[in-house]
């Protein structure tokens, strides 16, 4: 999945380098605070993972009936070994190796090679992996969580591709085809390396469990303690990104209940002025202060698209938050 | 296993390229160098694919890299295979998609010019520069130091893992008698070298304590960048900004 300098342009690739330099300024500050044990002792332990890792992908197996071969992506594995913030710099050094002395990956590219293949997987293991295993760690546990954790984090890799390489303008190809291309090439490749992972860190499980990041988390009872603000946060950015830029690639065709009534309706929207649903429909007319996502005077579609989507992500929070502090509350007062 | 020998390979024909031969390119300071190419790629990428002229120019730069520094053309052609999936996916979709055939054609040989470009430039980078030089560089540009130091370690790491990858796979072979590794195989495979490698890790820090490591990478005296090599930079900077605005 390593992007060359050809399928980016200078904008998006700049952009790109900053959004994983950030990821990787905030790994380097919470190793150098200490964080998670971090010593070091870990460095030189970094820098042969790192190897290992690039050694690793170096093998390849044999996929049953099909006479191709794969190999191991890694960035789970690391972080399963080393923990999540010295992963994504011992994979951001590998990458760099490789984009230098391998030409896999460029150095314009570099920065959605690290964002594509470091900060995806990092973010499977940290949201997907992490709160599997938590409850208990057994092989059950770790297979299910591996598997999820690689397939859900090439997903997110091979979509950031997609939406990277459309945002360069450099294929013609229309965002529908080639996420139909991408997405499913890379699920049958993420099921495949899911399996390779499941079966490595089970086999360490066994034979040397100290070995496993969360193995020496779990005893210390450090991972039940999960960072409310971090997450906030997490989610905070998500959904600006997903509201703001997302939104624009929304498609423009009816949703599955429009689709429905215009095939009985013969019109997406019914025009009832009469009775209760015209009560109705005269309140949000005056209400709706950004009809159908953009500006009530329809100017700057793209960017009306971004605001409403900010907007109402940001209203659906106030709401979604208000509730839930009624209902703490009251909760709260049942118990006194 | 093809890949396992290439990568050595590559490594050693990469360094040896870098130390043993002295060229007009190889003297130049390597920070100018490192500027110069991250700022051909960005120039080059920049092109769009009416351009095609501007282009063929910008090839001028590593060819005469390439012979003044005596770089076999073979390492090029190797070190493009990777990049070429991509590029003729996307050149292939182009061509089919975009109308009249002759615009697709200009986008297509675009993307194959510049994939060209930008994995040539990269490796006259690394074929006259040394990978210490390189790395100083980094510590140069106040990249943080954990990130260098795994930069450098990582690297000094492959080659004795690559080796050890060696060694179990050849065992494995003559085992089993089979040609890569079994599937159902992988995980114990892979978890074996994981733990090998992590064992190993543990005697490499044991070795680096005792030679009084403290956390931090020390690299020898820095060599400072002459005013000729800030007025070559200048001008290799000056004449692709030119051709580029001259090229619309």
């Amino acid at each position: 999945m390593h992007m060359a300098d050809v399928l980016l342009s200078p904008v998006t690739g700049g952009v790109m380098t900053a959004v994983s330099a950030g990821a990787l300024g905030y790994s380097v500050r919470k190793l150098s605070k200490g964080e998670a044990g971090f010593d070091e002792s870990k460095i030189p332990m970094m820098g042969v993972m790192g190897a290992f890792v690039f050694a690793g992908q170096m093998i390849n197996f044999t996929i049953p009936a099909t006479g191709s071969s794969g190999h191991i992506g890694g960035g789970l594995l690391l972080a399963a070994v080393l923990g999540p913030f010295p992963a994504l710099i011992t994979l951001a050094a590998v990458l760099l190796i490789q984009c230098l002395f391998f030409a896999d990956g460029g150095l314009l590219a570099y920065g959605c090679n690290v964002f594509n293949m470091g900060v995806c997987s990092v973010l499977a293991y940290k949201f997907i992996y992490e709160p599997i295993v938590r409850k208990e760690m057994n092989n059950k546990n770790i297979t299910i969580a591996s598997m999820a954790a690689v397939v859900l984090g090439l997903q997110l890799g091979a979509f950031s591709v997609v939406l990277e390489t459309l945002a360069s303008g450099i294929t013609e190809l229309p965002f529908g085809s080639f996420a139909l291309l991408m997405q499913p090439i890379h699920l049958a490749i993420g099921l495949v390396e899911g399996v390779v992972t499941a079966g490595v860190l089970c086999y360490i499980n066994v034979a040397r469990p100290e070995v496993l990041y969360s193995k020496t988390l779990y005893s210390d009872n450090k991972l039940a303690r999960v960072s409310f603000k971090n997450l906030i946060i997490v989610f905070g950015v998500l959904t600006v990104i997903v509201g703001s830029v997302l939104s624009l690639f929304a498609s423009g065709y009816p949703d599955g209940l429009e689709w429905s009534v215009e095939g009985v309706a013969g019109t997406a929207e019914l025009a009832s002025k009469s009775g209760l649903i015209g009560i109705v429909q005269n309140i949000v007319s005056k209400t709706a202060f950004m009809p159908d996502y953009g500006f009530a005077d329809g100017s700057n579609p793209v960017l009306g698209t971004s605001v409403a989507g900010i907007i109402g992500s940001l209203i659906t929070v106030i709401i979604a938050g208000g509730i839930a502090f009624l209902v703490s509350r009251r909760k709260h007062a049942e118990s006194i | 296993m093809p890949n396992l020998y290439r990568a050595a390979a590559d490594i050693d024909s990469l360094e040896r390229l870098a130390s043993n031969y002295s060229s007009a390119i190889h003297r130049l300071h390597p920070m100018l160098k490192l500027i110069a190419t991250l700022f051909y790629i960005v120039i080059a990428a920049s092109f769009k694919p009416a351009q095609i002229s501007g282009l063929i120019l910008f090839i001028a730069f590593p060819a005469i890299c390439f012979i003044v520094a005596k770089i076999p053309s073979g390492i090029i052609i190797r070190r493009l295979l990777p990049a070429l999936p991509f590029a003729f996916f996307l050149a292939a979709g182009n061509l089919i998609i975009i109308k009249p055939l002759e615009v697709g054609l200009f986008s297509c040989v675009s993307i194959f010019i510049k994939t060209m470009l930008t994995v040539s430039a990269v490796t006259v980078l690394v074929a006259t520069t040394s990978f210490d030089k390189i790395s100083a560089q980094l510590y140069r540009l106040r990249v943080p130091k954990i990130f260098c130091l795994q930069f450098v370690m990582c690297y000094r790491y492959i080659s004795v893992l690559l080796s050890e990858t060696e060694s179990m796979y050849t065992a494995y072979t003559l085992r089993l008698c089979v040609k890569g590794v079994k599937l159902k195989d992988m995980g114990v495979f892979v978890g074996q070298l994981l733990l090998r490698s992590f064992d190993r890790a543990g005697r490499v820090y044991q070795a680096m304590k005792c030679r009084g490591f403290d956390g931090v990478y020390r690299t020898a005296a820095r060599d400072k960048l002459s005013l000729k090599n800030i007025l070559c930079l200048s001008g290799l900077i000056c004449i692709m900004t030119v051709i580029r605005i001259l090229s619309g």
